[in-house]
């Protein structure tokens, strides 16, 4: 039974949420309560170590007090009515629909695993004989490159792990992590200069792995392969030999060296060398082999460890895109029950009251959907104070959206109250005394609320749309967010990246025809009459 | 958002509606009325108008000079005291200067040429190095694009203070002397010879018999009070200008009709240069009145340059075509005779760079700025460059670097802590940007005024990122301890975070975020504030920053530091942030006070440059300005019949430009156009160009500059 599963999900979801505080784990997905809670000054109470974390406990109590509601609401052996039945096995044989809620079950599950599957901090680590496990416990202080061995400038930092992997690997001591399988950070996390080698083949002509013609375009050297931000020469190249101008720079960065080459010959008399020491020591340097450095964005390559590439930025685009379908997936959890209360209640307020409440509210809601969506929501977005929007970032974007996302269903709803007062139950729990909430709720509701269950995913895919288009339009969340509309701008500003905009792309238009299938697929099932086409 | 661009034809429709409704009343008014310049009925106004403001200014100031005499007799407390005095002083100045236009007489006035005093130093600026080169020839079209129509064509009046102007006016016009971009010296324009009275105030010039208009008609020295009548009549909306001519200039002069003077309210170097003006055609003007901005409107001035636009070539919305004048008045004078090469210049509005970067592809456009790295590196890295067909230049120019970067305002909480900006400097890793950005092709910035040549302080460099040393200023703020986000606070719970203002742009957007995740690192936490750009701009002129991402326009020969940095531009009365001035850093101290009024009032060169070496290192020492980046290049892409000097002088261009196609210096070969369409249709080849420009790299060479007077083009061809 899919609701007591749900139910159980719930309950040990909150417990182990509140368990996890307790014992100071950062669990994915469930620490979310607490963390809001701890961020934002209005969630908790008292100071920073000792604050109490209301909303997050808050958070837990619901969870649990909605998981026992479920398992109470629905005993085991419990049958739903014939028809309910009837429409969830016609929803299981409609296979695209039901394939495609599977796989948006899937996707969840994966979003909901967050820094387990995408992050910078290792999921395990043995420094010094010690157990460290920095993804899964959440520690008072940031830690520090000093507290693993790093110096320099980068001790008093937060340590980059990325970067003590390598060591560790260099030092081939004890010393190991784990990091998660994709080892970026969503969003602020720049990744190391991906860069990329070129094969010298038998004819003497440079050219990039598996490629059939010779390399043509700038090649670097740098001095060192690990740090590739030390550039040595950057050569220009074409037909897989050095052509025109070539330029190289010493240890400190300041460009001391120039020559032409033509056919892959130096021009003679063409060198200018204005570095310290000799030209030839200058020259016969230890430093790597031609490379492709990618300054900007890079090609998705399994040898560089981005498979879809990175950003302009230097994000890791699959990363990027993790951390958009995790937005879009808390964003649909929290924005679908909130537009659904309000549109729900006032539509059936409208319909069963009628009078001047339904033509008052009528006009409200003409003129607020006359109102063009994206320009309200664009200002409005606009003159909120900034500090707050950087604290509740998506909060702040579903909060307006809310406030102009309810009217669509009123109307149905209120078509569909407005028809079932008429009905004789009505009037009869009427006679028996029941109270206006009751008949509401209790009878009107549950006998109406079909027609609203179809609208859902469809509302999902709205909601993914309207964010997409903010984000694209630049409106909408602070970059500490990954968003598909940024990196759709991104996409379209960077033609000559196609992996940007096709990755985008061809995310959000998946996740949108999933939704829409389950969307169809749920309209039939809830049909009243059995055979109908789609045309 | 699927309605803005439906909404703007129509928006476009009703004004030009408007136009017309307005045109043809003034067509039926043409009848009745005949219309003209106005100017002489304008002149006594204006005059008395100019007495009285003085007068009045001078009754005010006495007041002033009064109340100050008694705050400074109040004050005892002796950093207070100096102050006053200086307020003091600054009132008695302003007196001298309105006692000397007073003495002067009519702010237009006319006399005989008796009356120019003898005994004056006339030059006439001929012994600079030529511009351009001589193998340039006359004709062809450059085809260049913009992104937005302008909109109004109109040199001065509402809107005209748009992009394009350059091409049509600022560039072009020839005004009465301007400066040579090699050497910084004043060459001769309109003015044939000129001379500076003792008291540094006024210039005389006489005209050059041959200058004309690009319409023929003779230029004559009244036209440059008409010029000045045009601009601060009652007709036309131009607050600014018509301050700068109320306060600026103390007198135009005519003495007949190629001798005239301008007197400046204050001496400074190079004053010939700030005197100088550009005329405006009476002919033109003919129709000059109340309805000037409409009528007007899409009429290009037919002025002292050598390009003009006819009528009909001003295709709205969509090109704006340049025709070069075939007898064009100084086609033949030194400084000007190699340069202004095509026939024609067209414009064609292309709304997005990737678009208009195709067309250059395609051979639709001739020239393509390629500055970026992206279209240097990746989309420049194309068959047509292979081949040879696009040549690319990297030209190394002395323009005044932009002072880009981050503004703090003192004024701010936590801002006004010496510590906390030093630890902000250390904390923003600009080098990232760069080398993430741009690839690290760009520099560092190192101070507030780079590329003045020996008025930058060479002493002062950019404090670099550093965690260990910002973090080491904000525990001597008292921010010492870290909370559980890695963000320092103080033990009270005071978070360190500082809002970072920008207008957003693709660029911005990503450059504010790299700075945030690296700040994260020092333990500040940057919240980032993206807003639309003109809100952004209102916001930065409220003074309603924490600090702001920001950058001036600069112009060449000096730094300015009054508007920026001085005292009476932070706060007003109330010791509140004074709105709508250009010290954003709400900054205010009298030592630099001393500098930026050393630097603005200065009567020598040598005055200029001690003051304004001490205020950069001021601005360095108070840390409230973070230098960004600055390219000191420009990078290019010409198709191959696009021709570039190469002359000792010019080498591919001339230094101080901001653009390369500014100076005008290219010419157009068409046989070269032919043989290279023909060789792109037979597959033919030409080797690949790329060629790097560096002359100028590190300021222009000594021998550029002085070796000038020894140039055999010493005497030129001027028509004497």
């Amino acid at each position: 039974m899919i609701l007591r599963k749900i139910g159980w999900i719930w309950l040990l979801g909150s417990l182990l949420a509140g368990a996890g505080e307790l014992l100071g784990l950062s669990l994915p997905t469930l620490r979310w309560g607490f963390e809001v809670s701890r961020e934002i000054a209005w969630l908790h109470w008292g100071e920073e170590q000792g604050a109490f974390l209301w909303f997050g406990w808050l958070g837990v109590l619901l969870g649990v007090a909605f998981g026992v509601v479920l398992l109470c609401k629905f005993p085991r052996g419990f049958a739903f009515t014939p028809i309910t039945q009837r429409r969830m096995d016609r929803f299981k044989s409609i296979k695209r629909g039901h394939r495609a809620l599977i796989i948006l079950g899937v996707l969840a599950l994966i979003a909901a695993l967050d820094h387990l599957v995408v992050g910078n901090e290792p999921l395990v680590m043995k420094y010094e004989g010690k157990w460290y496990f920095p993804a899964l416990v959440r520690e008072a202080q940031v830690p520090k490159g000093k507290d693993f061995g790093v110096e320099g400038d980068a001790a008093e930092a937060p340590v980059n792990y990325r970067k003590l992997s390598k060591r560790f690997e260099q030092q081939q001591g004890e010393n190991w992590l784990l990091m998660p399988p994709i080892p970026y950070a969503p969003t602020q996390d720049t990744v190391e200069l991906p860069v990329e080698k070129l094969e010298t083949r038998e004819d003497g002509l440079l050219y990039r792995k598996h490629a059939t013609t010779p390399y043509q375009g700038q090649v670097t050297r740098v001095y060192d392969i690990n740090n590739p931000n030390e550039k040595f020469m950057q050569i220009t190249y074409r037909r897989g030999v050095p052509e025109g101008m070539a330029e190289g720079w010493d240890r400190k960065g300041e460009r001391v060296y120039a020559v032409q080459y033509q056919k892959g010959e130096k021009v003679p008399g063409s060198e200018i060398w204005n570095g310290e020491g000799a030209l030839s020591g200058f020259l016969d340097q230890s430093a790597s082999e031609p490379l492709i450095v990618y300054y900007s964005a890079a090609p998705p390559s399994w040898s560089m460890g981005h498979l879809l590439g990175t950003t302009p930025q230097r994000e890791d685009v699959l990363a990027y895109l993790f951390g958009g379908l995790q937005v879009n997936f808390k964003a649909a959890l929290f924005y679908i029950p909130f537009v659904y209360l309000i549109g729900i209640s006032v539509g059936l307020l409208m319909g069963f009251f009628g009078g001047a409440f339904d033509l008052l509210v009528q006009r409200l809601i003409e003129v607020f959907s006359n109102i063009p969506f994206l320009f309200v929501i664009i200002i409005v977005s606009e003159s909120f104070p900034k500090d707050l929007k950087e604290q509740l970032g998506l909060g702040v974007i579903l909060f307006i959206l809310v406030i102009f996302g309810w009217m669509g269903m009123t109307y149905l709803m209120r078509t569909a109250a407005l028809k079932e007062k008429a009905r004789d139950y009505v009037a009869s729990s009427r006679v028996i005394g029941c109270t206006t909430p009751r008949i509401l709720f209790k009878h009107i509701l549950p006998n109406s609320v079909a027609i609203l269950v179809t609208l859902v995913p469809f509302s999902v895919s709205g909601l993914i749309l309207g964010l997409t288009s903010l984000d694209y339009l630049g409106f909408g969340l602070p970059p500490e967010y990954a968003t598909w509309g940024t990196l759709l701008r991104e996409g379209l500003t960077n033609l000559s990246a196609p992996w940007l905009v096709s990755s985008a792309f061809l995310c959000l238009v998946s996740v949108l025809i999933l939704v829409t299938f389950v969307g169809e697929a749920v309209r039939e099932a809830f049909d009243p009459k059995k055979f109908t086409y789609y045309k | 958002m699927m309605r803005a661009p439906q909404f703007l034809p129509v928006l476009r429709m009703v004004s030009a509606m408007l136009c017309a409704g307005v045109l043809s009343t003034c067509q039926r008014g043409e009848e009745e009325v005949e219309r003209k310049l106005g100017f002489e009925e304008f002149k006594p106004v204006y005059n008395r108008y100019i007495e009285n403001w003085l007068r009045q200014q001078k009754q005010e100031l006495a007041q002033a000079i009064e109340a100050a005499r008694e705050d400074l007799a109040a004050a005892e407390d002796p950093a207070l005291k100096t102050s006053k005095q200086d307020a003091l002083e600054e009132l008695e100045a302003e007196v001298e200067v309105i006692d000397f236009r007073l003495g002067l007489g009519d702010y237009f006035a006319d006399g005989s040429p008796d009356d120019i005093p003898l005994g004056l130093i006339w030059e006439d600026g001929m012994d600079q190095p030529e511009i351009g080169d001589p193998r340039a020839r006359k004709g062809g079209v450059f085809r260049n694009w913009m992104l937005q129509f302008p909109a109004t064509v109109r040199p001065f009046g509402k809107e005209s203070n748009n992009n394009f102007r350059g091409y049509l006016y600022d560039e072009l016009e020839i005004g009465l002397v301007g400066m040579h971009p090699l050497t910084g010296k004043i060459i001769p324009g309109v003015a044939r010879r000129w001379a500076v009275s003792a008291d540094k105030r006024t210039v005389y010039f006489e005209l050059d018999p041959d200058a004309r208009y690009n319409d023929g008609l003779k230029v004559r020295a009244r036209d440059f009070q008409i010029a000045a009548y045009l601009r601060v009549s009652d007709h036309v909306t131009a607050p600014y200008a018509k301050q700068w001519y109320r306060e600026q200039y103390a007198q135009i002069a005519v003495y007949s009709d190629s001798l005239l003077s301008v007197t400046l309210r204050e001496g400074k170097p190079l004053t010939p240069l700030f005197a100088s003006m550009s005329p405006s055609n009476p002919e033109f003007y003919r129709e000059y009145g109340a309805d000037y901005e409409d009528r007007y409107q899409w009429r290009v001035v037919r002025h002292t340059g050598a390009y003009y636009v006819k009528d009909s070539d001003i295709n709205k919305g969509v090109s704006i075509k340049l025709t070069r004048a075939k007898d064009w008045w100084a086609r033949d004078k030194k400084y000007y005779r190699y340069r202004f090469n095509p026939d024609h210049i067209v414009y064609t509005v292309i709304r997005d760079e990737n678009k208009a970067f195709e067309l250059f592809r395609a051979g639709q456009l001739d020239a393509f700025f390629l500055t970026l790295p992206d279209y240097w590196y990746e989309k420049s890295e194309i068959p047509q460059v292979f081949d040879g067909y696009i040549e690319r230049y990297k030209f190394y120019t002395q323009y005044p670097r932009v002072p880009r970067g981050i503004y703090m305002n003192v004024s701010r909480p936590r801002l006004d802590d010496r510590n906390i900006r030093l630890g902000l400097q250390h904390a923003l890793n600009w080098r990232k940007v760069i080398d993430v950005m741009f690839r690290g092709d760009f520099s560092r910035l190192q101070g507030f005024s780079q590329g003045y040549g020996e008025y930058t302080n060479p002493s002062i460099s950019a404090r670099p990122y550093s965690v260990t040393r910002a973090r080491e200023y904000f525990q001597q703020a008292g921010y010492t301890e870290e909370g559980s986000d890695g963000i320092l606070r103080k033990p009270s719970g005071d978070k360190l975070s500082v809002t970072l203002s920008y207008g957003t742009s693709a660029i911005s957007n990503k450059m504010c975020g790299l700075l945030k995740e690296e700040a994260k690192k020092a333990g500040v936490n940057l919240v980032l504030d993206g807003q639309e750009n003109t809100v952004f701009y209102k916001t930065v002129m409220k003074k309603e920053h924490d600090m702001a991402f920001w950058g001036w326009g600069t112009r060449p020969p000096f730094p300015a530091f009054y508007q920026f940095f001085y005292s009476k531009n932070a706060f007003d009365e109330k010791g509140k942030p004074k709105p709508q001035t250009n010290n954003i850093n709400s900054y205010a101290n009298e030592q630099m006070d001393v500098y930026a009024k050393g630097v603005r009032n200065a009567k020598t060169l040598e005055e200029i440059r001690k003051n304004s070496l001490a205020a950069q290192s001021l601005i360095y020492d108070e840390a409230f300005f973070s230098p960004a980046y600055s390219a000191d290049y420009v990078r290019l892409g010409t198709w191959r019949w696009v021709c570039w000097p190469d002359t000792p002088y010019t080498p591919f261009n001339v230094p101080v430009v901001r653009e390369p196609l500014e100076s005008y210096v290219l010419w157009i070969d068409t046989a070269k156009k032919k043989e290279t369409e023909k060789a792109m249709r037979s597959g033919k080849t030409f080797p690949e160009v790329y060629k790097v420009i560096d002359v100028f790299k590190d300021g222009i060479p000594e021998d550029l500059l002085h070796g000038a007077a020894g140039s055999p083009s010493r005497k030129g061809d001027s028509d004497e």
